[in-house]
């Protein structure tokens, strides 16, 4: 399938050039003076930049509690409108945001779980480096794929690799919108429980 | 992760990214009018402290000091004394001879050779 081929390329890509590493680097020292300086735009241009990020790795680390996440996605922004300074460079903002993200999701276990919080701690520093967080739901995604059916898989990649709306997808189908529609999201809910399910089993 | 999983997970289990978008936009505006204030304040300290500081250095500049209290008072408590030249000393006795001599040891006697002057002009101690 091209979705695990694609994945593959993924991993094996090498890294940026420097040129994009000193232009990221550019980017996130701009945009730290900016929110430090309290310039608004710069604030929402950070957050569209790093949300979706923080909120895998948030993910993760709340070992796939949504709401959870969502918190502590919310909470680190917050913070950073009120604390961020100058950074060296883009993985120094993003090193500055996982930690307090981290922070945040421990402060969340542990009002959840005040009895088990040194156990909490323990299971967060085996689990929370930011970049092994990506890699981990990564994982659990291929594992929700690879049970699906091979139509199942079908329709997610039409959707998300081909950009197929619901009609041209019926029309490969020989079948209804609606019926393609019901479908796409008996698959998301099925892909969901999945990932939910082997993020929450690490604990 | 490629952009196409990435896009997949948060379809997935990001259901209240619009949501989360706006409240957090929301309340990080909150703080960062907090924060612009609070730079506008330090800046608005610093720079009255600044204007304040030249302000009192000019005025310490400028104010003419008065001298030191040793030097006004140094001329009433010590007198100077006045020394009178030889001649100056002789026209103190215009109405009678009078003479001036040096002595060996460099001190300097008046002279009166009229009896009964030396006792009507010096008082002895």
């Amino acid at each position: 399938m091209r979705f695990i081929e694609s994945l593959g390329r993924s991993i094996s890509e090498a890294p940026p050039v420097q040129s994009s590493d000193t232009k990221l680097d550019e980017e996130a020292r701009r945009l730290a003076a900016g929110v430090a300086r309290g310039d608004e735009k710069a604030f929402q241009e950070l957050y569209d930049r790093y949300q979706e990020r923080l909120f895998r790795f948030a993910l993760v680390l709340s070992h796939g509690d949504e709401t959870v996440a969502g918190e502590m996605v919310q909470s680190v922004f917050v913070i950073a409108a009120a604390k961020l300074r100058a950074v060296d460079g883009e993985q120094h903002l993003w090193n500055w945001l996982a930690l307090v993200g981290r922070q945040q999701i421990f402060k969340t276990q542990k009002r959840q779980k005040r009895d088990s919080a040194i156990l909490g701690m323990a299971r967060l520093q085996n689990s929370s480096h930011p970049d092994a967080a990506d890699k981990k739901l990564e994982d659990a995604l291929d594992a929700a794929l690879k049970d699906l059916t091979v139509e199942d898989h079908l329709i997610i990649e039409w959707f998300y690799f081909d950009g197929l709306n619901h009609q041209q997808m019926a029309d490969r189908m020989g079948t209804t919108s609606k019926a393609v529609s019901s479908r796409f999201e008996r698959i998301r809910a099925t892909l969901r429980r999945r990932v939910q399910r082997s993020l929450s089993s690490e604990l | 992760m490629n952009s196409e999983k990435q896009k997949l997970i948060q379809e997935l289990v990001d259901e209240q990214s619009a949501t989360r978008r706006e409240a957090t936009l929301l309340a990080g505006a909150r703080m960062l009018r907090r924060r612009r204030w609070r730079r506008t304040a330090l800046h608005t300290t610093l720079a009255a402290a600044c204007v304040l500081g030249i302000t009192a250095a000019f005025f310490w500049n400028t104010t003419p000091q008065s001298p030191p209290v040793s030097a006004i008072q140094s001329p009433a408590a010590e007198p100077a004394v006045k020394s009178l030249t030889d001649s100056e000393l002789l026209a103190l006795f215009p109405e009678t001879a009078v003479g001036l001599i040096t002595l060996e040891d460099g001190r300097k006697r008046l002279i009166f050779p009229r009896p009964g002057d030396e006792a009507r002009y010096i008082k002895r101690m």
